[in-house]
């Protein structure tokens, strides 16, 4: 289908849809205002919100995010539901990086305890997480000990002296996906895996120091124990070269089973196969094992966090206080129990660029925040802010409790990289309060806050269609990327 | 350098990286299209010869014959630390190449690094043959 024949029509505020026509099987629908509805209709992903309606056993509707924008066969901010008989699970829809999320982290500090050694906090941050291509992990792991981690997850580094117990209570699953065989994983996936457990990664993955900005929410923010000033750490990166090489071993597998099962595609890359499958079952043990290496990986660098926070600071760690407050998975498929036309389903959920939103009272959301509803996380560009929302009942109704995951870029690194031309990127952010110290200059440059949409026109389009809910604001104070 | 044999530009694509390729025979296509990843990844200028790998892959047809020699070349990239900035294609037919790497072990304090390549996608991926010769285009997922 071609984006000049999309035809987009408003449902109501804040939601569009593409109506079914040839062979798609639900109409596909998207979150947005209407200032953002023609910026998204000029590029492809409203076509491949379309195409995505087209995959056997879709629930309803093929859901965009308002950050939706050009993915590989499902756009980013993709939320796409599979009845589990007859639906289908596709390694594109849950994307390359599998089980990229975001963890926060609150200090008991106050942005005036460390304005003074922000600089080097950074560097120690720096100097304990190794970010950018090519970076080498400190932990040189045997595939043996490759195998406890993807099968135990956030919890297994716990084992190995990386944080604490209580950590596991604030990550989705606990920090450890069940199910993941090591058995599935290609000799490829321990390859790449083997040296990059505790690395960041490069391009728009970062650790950032931050502060509590703007709370919109006080009883929310109160049951998180979020407050005003509060120093912040953000952690967004995924499974790195294990999980890239799962989603390429099992696009090989589905661009067979494709043929096998005689499913028909409108684009190669959304290759599948059907959840019951052999071949689907497969892929589902694979990801869960990227799922748990991610989890694995953003414990690792939670626990060298910490100690970069002591080294730099000059405090002990109860001091510092620097506990997990949640962490999300942004790229991932889950089977869940969701109400369909009144009827309890289970679902095979992919969402590839969206967040998990769970309403108040959930099982899935921890004990002590299951009033507030689930927390979700929303990293913003490096020079501007980032949000802490909470999940709701409408996105239980209306997109199987998910929401958006970012800004999503404006610019290509193309032109960001242009526009940084000339101008010392590093020294703006600094006059602005915000540190940034990175592997790359290239990589700052093509980060710019310009080459970004502004998070918070995304953030108000969620709150505005009731998919979630604001509670707080957080902005950099300092930030490491690869 | 010689210019014929690296014919391909780079494709704007808003959120990652793409290179449309040129070349006279098949052979020069691929080679052409594993200049355009390493000068995606990093500053070829840099990189000096010595180092020599031989490399093969197998496919069904040509366009997964070209995503799997990409992702073998970036994948020995990440696993052997090896930068690359020759290519010489010795024997490719639809379903099979053969091929001669040159370049040098990745050293962080000399070579630049841009970025790192997840994967070589099948997004808007094709090969063909025109008047002049080949043509293929390529997405990277950054």
């Amino acid at each position: 289908m071609e984006h000049s024949t999309i035809k987009l029509r408003k449902v109501q505020d804040y939601l569009w849809e593409i109506p079914r026509e040839g062979k798609m099987r639900v109409p596909a629908r998207i979150y947005a205002t209407a200032d953002m509805i023609d910026a998204i209709r000029s590029d492809n992903a409203p076509v491949q919100a379309a195409n995505v309606a087209h995959l056997p056993g879709i629930v309803n509707y093929s859901l965009a995010m308002p950050d939706i924008h050009w993915g590989y066969g499902f756009p980013i901010g993709g939320v796409a539901a599979f009845d589990l008989n007859n639906g289908v699970i596709s390694p594109g829809g849950v994307g390359y990086d599998i089980n990229c999320g975001v963890r926060l982290l609150a200090s008991k500090l106050s942005r005036h305890d460390i304005a003074p050694k922000i600089k080097n906090l950074v560097d120690a941050l720096f100097a304990h997480v190794p970010t950018g291509v090519g970076s080498k992990s400190s932990l040189r792991l045997s595939d043996e000990v490759v195998r406890r981690a993807i099968t135990g997850g956030a919890a297994w580094a716990v084992k190995q002296g990386y944080g604490s117990q209580e950590d596991l209570e604030y990550i989705e699953e606990n920090g450890c996906f069940e199910g993941g065989d090591p058995a599935v994983v290609s000799k490829r996936a321990y390859e790449r895996g083997r040296s990059q457990l505790g690395t960041l990664g490069s391009g728009n993955h970062f650790l950032e120091v931050g502060y509590v900005s703007e709370i919109f929410d006080q009883e929310a923010a109160r049951v998180l124990g979020l407050e005003l000033d509060q120093v912040t750490v953000i952690i967004h990166c995924g499974s790195r070269g294990f999980g890239h090489q799962i989603c390429d071993d099992y696009l090989s597998v589905m661009n067979r089973a494709v043929q096998k099962y005689g499913i028909e595609l409108p684009d190669r890359q959304l290759c599948c196969a059907p959840i019951e499958s052999p071949e689907g079952q497969e892929y589902l043990r694979a990801m869960r094992c990227a799922v748990n290496y991610a989890f694995a990986n953003r414990q690792i660098i939670t626990a060298w966090a910490r100690q970069a926070f002591e080294e730099a600071l000059g405090m002990g760690s109860t001091k510092i206080g620097l506990r997990v407050v949640y962490e999300v998975a942004h790229n991932i498929a889950k089977i869940e129990t969701h109400s369909v036309d009144g009827k309890k389903m289970k679902l095979c959920v992919h969402r590839k660029g969206a967040t998990r939103a769970f309403a108040p009272g959930a099982a899935e959301i921890p004990a002590a925040y299951r009033s507030i509803g689930q927390p979700v996380l929303i990293p913003g560009d490096m020079g501007r802010y980032s949000y802490v929302l909470v999940g709701s009942q409408v996105a239980m109704e209306q997109t199987f409790g998910s929401t958006c995951h970012g800004a999503g870029r404006a610019m290509s690194r193309h032109k960001a990289k242009k526009t940084a031309r000339g101008r010392a990127i590093v020294r703006e952010l600094e006059d602005r309060g915000i540190y940034v110290k990175a592997s790359s200059r290239r990589t700052i440059d093509e980060e710019i806050s310009e080459a970004y949409k502004d998070v918070a026109s995304v953030v108000d389009a969620c709150q505005l269609a009731g998919i979630s809910k604001k509670v707080a604001q957080l902005k950099p104070l300092g930030c490491i990327k690869g | 350098m010689d210019e014929r044999r690296h014919r391909y530009k780079q494709i704007e694509h808003t959120a990652d990286a793409g290179i449309q390729v040129f070349g006279a025979t098949l052979g020069e296509l691929f080679e052409n299209a594993a200049f355009g990843l390493f000068d995606i990844i990093g500053d070829l200028e840099r990189v000096e010869a010595g180092l020599e790998r031989a490399v093969s892959v197998t496919a069904t047809d040509l366009e997964a014959l070209l995503v799997a020699w990409l992702s073998e070349l970036n994948f020995l990239f990440q696993t052997e630390r090896e930068i690359y900035n020759e290519f010489r294609v010795t024997r490719i037919d639809q379903a099979e190449l053969s091929a001669v790497v040159g370049g040098e072990k990745l050293d962080l304090s000399r070579h630049e690094i841009y970025t790192e390549v997840k994967a070589v996608t099948y997004h808007q991926l094709y090969v063909k043959q025109t008047a002049a010769g080949w043509e293929a285009q390529v997405i990277f997922d950054l």
